[in-house]
């Protein structure tokens, strides 16, 4: 278990309620439910392109998904632990197989569970380790079934177990990248809840891939990789450059928006600017990176709210890492706003039944975000379109969304 | 002269009259500039195009406007000794005669104060401007002699394109701009003259920030399928020195065949943060603006480390942490600029000829993309500049965090 991620999860700027925000395993999810394409085999055919174009008073964008995978320095050996363990916090036995047959697990099944499973009064809870016959002889319905009771009841473990595969399908698994067999396996384990395509048998999957470190390696980087976007201005003679500077440069905190855009314009054969070059320092920095031991602080790492409230400064700050409420930073440096987004608008979304927080990202134009889903170190920061975002907290129902300007000289 | 009088023909006409020459002067809403391409090597194919960058209007005020008449100074007590000095730079009796004819002198403490004549300004041979400029560039006292304009192409309505500098002081530029010793580009160090032409302060402001704008490269890396090889990500990733590229380059193949990306992004987050930037007050937090081998030792580092080029450690942490390296250069390498037996700059070899620069350690100096020969133009005061490059040693083996 990763030692810092535990801590995360139990900050009190968020409580139980950024949890969601704070996955150690899950990626943001899954808009839809497993494909039923078979690749094995054959090479995949090439994808179209995809290329979308936005037009607003941010110019006109165009945009394009691209795939990101969390480099080897971002990965930590409980990753490649291969013994399924299931915790079940300080129940008892007879508590645990009485809250499974009440989730619809059958006699049957309950009853290898005490015999085959081993079972484990630790300092962390409850454990049965599992062996690969029950593994395999669950039913989609009871993974999913299992999900739900752990999200309920023990959200530290569901959040360490749990794999929500990006894009809710199974596209990043590449030929050149996991063996079909794998992949069958995969997605046998596999099960769809609020729309997320979810997975919590990683441990299994190393048992079966075996002893090879680098086949086991592509897989993690695999089913961990993001998809993000690569985002462009169009610019020709006709833009309107003041417009854009307007838009983009918000106040003059990017003052060198202007000479960016004219350096475009009066360049024979150029005709897009990607909007790193309009972005504030500190995210262009982290834009497509992954945080690392340096950004973190004995309490956190960098999340969500880190990657908003950073997003017009220059240096990160460690007081941000520090264990404070929401309003520290909301309420003196920031104003609520109500009126049409601005780029670099800090929005964050809450839950209605306390006003508790759930997660934050930061408005750039359109559709578009910038975001870091999560504390992970396997989750980049990333520009990425809201719904795709939004997709991850399907499961934790309603939430009202409030904005935040950042006040001027702040 | 020859190279005076060919700056000067390029903006004999004013914009939007009678024969313009499209080569130098653009007609309105022709673009000036086009991308270029380099040769292809291990970096892939690569493509580039000037962009100038404003020095940031919210710290012209920071700048101390020099007095429009032209100041040379000279660390000598006695004009004797001034004398010996000239001599010693190799002006001539006649040249120091001439020089000297008809200006003011005033002798202030350890130095002498010259204030030459117009005429003696506008007309000075090319050879007598270089001889007599690099001899007060070793004189702190001289700021733009020390540190001219640098301009890196003959094409001046071009270089000037969209800065707001009027065509009068643009003229006043192609008369005084003087090659660089290497023969890259030219210097300008009368910048003070050209403030005749602005009558009020704002047109001041204009000027002076026309002259202070840097221009970088922006680079794009173009991708198809049939390009794209393993080799590229690993020239990209230097040996895990950077991220893993390849997932990035493949995805953006697989969805946009043919498309670029900015090389930004292939660069790590330290440089990638400040490219194009001029600093910030922020920057100097700790007493000091980065300098050249502050942007150096931090191009692969996660968080920058505070150490500056007269550092006591400098030496020691380029023996720590490079190693020497022979060409062909690497991405990521330092090339360190040596001059008259000592550092005068570095940079980071980013691909082709082209590098990562911070040119001084100034609020002036943004970091930016050039090609290797202007960075050693802009440098080369001397001309006797000569490159050594190091590259960083290999990162220790990958602890996975746990």
């Amino acid at each position: 278990m990763p030692t810092l991620l535990c801590r995360l999860y139990r900050h009190p700027r968020f409580g139980r309620v950024l949890a969601p925000c704070l996955p150690a395993l899950a990626l943001f999810s899954a808009k839809a439910g497993p494909t039923t394409s078979n690749t094995a085999g054959a090479p995949p055919a090439p994808p179209p392109v995809n290329v979308v174009r936005t037009v607003g008073p941010w110019g006109t964008l165009e945009y394009y998904p691209v795939r990101l995978e969390p480099p080897t320095t971002q990965l930590w050996n409980a990753l490649f632990d291969d013994v399924s363990v299931w915790n079940f916090g300080f129940l008892t036995e007879t508590g645990v197989i009485a809250e499974l047959k009440g989730i619809g697990f059958s006699p049957e099944l309950l009853t290898r569970l005490r015999t085959e499973g081993v079972w484990e009064r630790a300092k962390a809870g409850l454990k049965v380790t599992l062996p690969d016959a029950i593994i395999a002889d669950l039913s989609t319905d009871n993974r999913r079934a299992l999900a739900e009771w752990f999200h309920k009841n023990n959200f530290d473990f569901y959040n360490k177990i749990t794999v929500n595969i990006e894009g809710g399908d199974f596209s990043a698994f590449t030929p050149d990248k996991v063996d079909p067999e794998i992949l069958e396996l995969v997605k046998s384990l596999s099960f769809v809840r609020n729309g997320a395509l979810s997975f919590m048998d990683l441990p299994h999957v190393m048992r079966r891939i075996g002893d090879d470190e680098e086949e086991k390696e592509t897989f993690v980087r695999t089913i961990f990789s993001t998809r993000s976007l690569i985002v462009r201005l169009v610019i020709d003679e006709t833009t309107d450059r003041a417009a854009l500077a307007n838009y983009w440069a918000q106040g003059g905190r990017t003052s060198r928006v202007e000479s960016m855009i004219k350096g475009v314009q009066n360049t024979v054969g150029v005709d897009k600017l990607d909007i790193v070059h309009l972005l504030p320092p500190l995210p262009r920095r982290y834009l497509y990176a992954f945080s690392n031991l340096s950004d973190t602080g004995i309490n956190n790492t960098p999340d969500c709210f880190w990657a908003s409230v950073h997003f017009f400064k220059r240096n990160p700050s460690p007081r941000v890492l520090d264990l404070l409420s929401l309003d520290h930073y909301l309420t003196t440096d920031f104003t609520e706003v109500t009126d049409e987004l601005h780029f670099g608008d800090l929005v964050c979304l809450m839950r209605p039944k306390d006003d508790s927080f759930l997660h934050s990202y930061v408005h750039i134009a359109d559709e578009i975000v910038f975001t870091k889903n999560g504390a992970s170190y396997v989750h980049p920061f990333i520009l990425t379109l809201k719904s795709d975002m939004m997709s991850r907290y399907l499961q934790e129902g309603d939430y009202n969304v409030r904005v935040f300007r950042r006040n001027p000289g702040n | 002269m020859a190279l005076t009088s060919s700056l000067s023909a390029q903006v004999a006409a004013p914009e939007g009259t009678a024969a313009p020459d499209p080569n130098t002067v653009p007609a309105q809403n022709q673009a000036a500039r086009e991308f270029q391409t380099v040769s292809e090597g291990p970096w892939g194919h690569l493509e580039y195009y000037h962009v100038p960058l404003e020095f940031p209007p919210e710290h012209l005020s920071t700048l101390t406007v020099p007095s429009q008449y032209v100041e040379w100074i000279f660390e000598a007590a006695t004009h004797e000794e001034m004398d010996s000095d000239l001599a010693a730079a190799g002006l001539t009796r006649d040249e120091i005669t001439s020089l000297f004819y008809g200006c003011t002198i005033i002798q202030d403490e350890d130095v002498l104060r010259v204030y030459p004549r117009d005429e003696t300004i506008l007309t000075m041979s090319i050879t007598t401007r270089t001889k007599l400029y690099q001899l007060l560039s070793q004189y702190k006292q001289n700021r733009f002699h020390r540190r001219p304009v640098y301009i890196n192409t003959q094409n001046l309505s071009q270089w000037f394109r969209g800065s707001g500098v009027g065509r009068d002081a643009i003229t006043d530029v192609a008369q005084l701009a003087y090659p660089t010793p290497n023969g890259q580009g030219f210097y300008l160090s009368d910048v003070a003259y050209t403030l005749r032409r602005a009558t009020t302060a704002l047109e001041e402001r204009e000027l002076l920030q026309g002259l202070l704008r840097s221009t970088g490269l922006m680079v794009r890396l173009r991708l198809n399928r049939e390009s794209l090889t393993p080799g590229i990500g690993e020239y990209w990733t230097a040996a895990y020195k950077n991220k893993a590229v390849m997932p990035l380059l493949e995805s953006i193949v697989a969805q946009n065949d043919g498309s670029t990306i900015d090389i930004a992004h292939l660069i790590p987050p330290i440089p990638r943060q400040f490219l194009n930037q001029f600093p910030e007050t922020q920057d100097a937090a700790d007493g000091r603006l980065p300098d050249w081998f502050w942007t150096c030792f931090n191009f692969f580092r996660s968080s920058p480390r505070q150490v500056y080029a007269d550092s006591p450690e400098r030496d020691r942490l380029i023996l720590k942490e490079f190693e020497p390296a022979l060409p062909p250069s690497q991405f990521g390498d330092m090339l360190v600029l040596n001059s008259g037996g000592r550092i005068i700059h570095g940079c980071i070899h980013i691909a082709a000829d082209i590098v990562y620069t911070k040119n001084g350690a100034d609020i002036f100096s943004p970091w930016m993309l050039m090609k290797i020969q202007d960075v050693v133009g802009y440098h080369d005061v001397l001309g006797d500049v000569t490159i050594s490059t190091f590259r960083k040693r290999a990162p220790a083996p990958v602890v996975p965090l746990q």
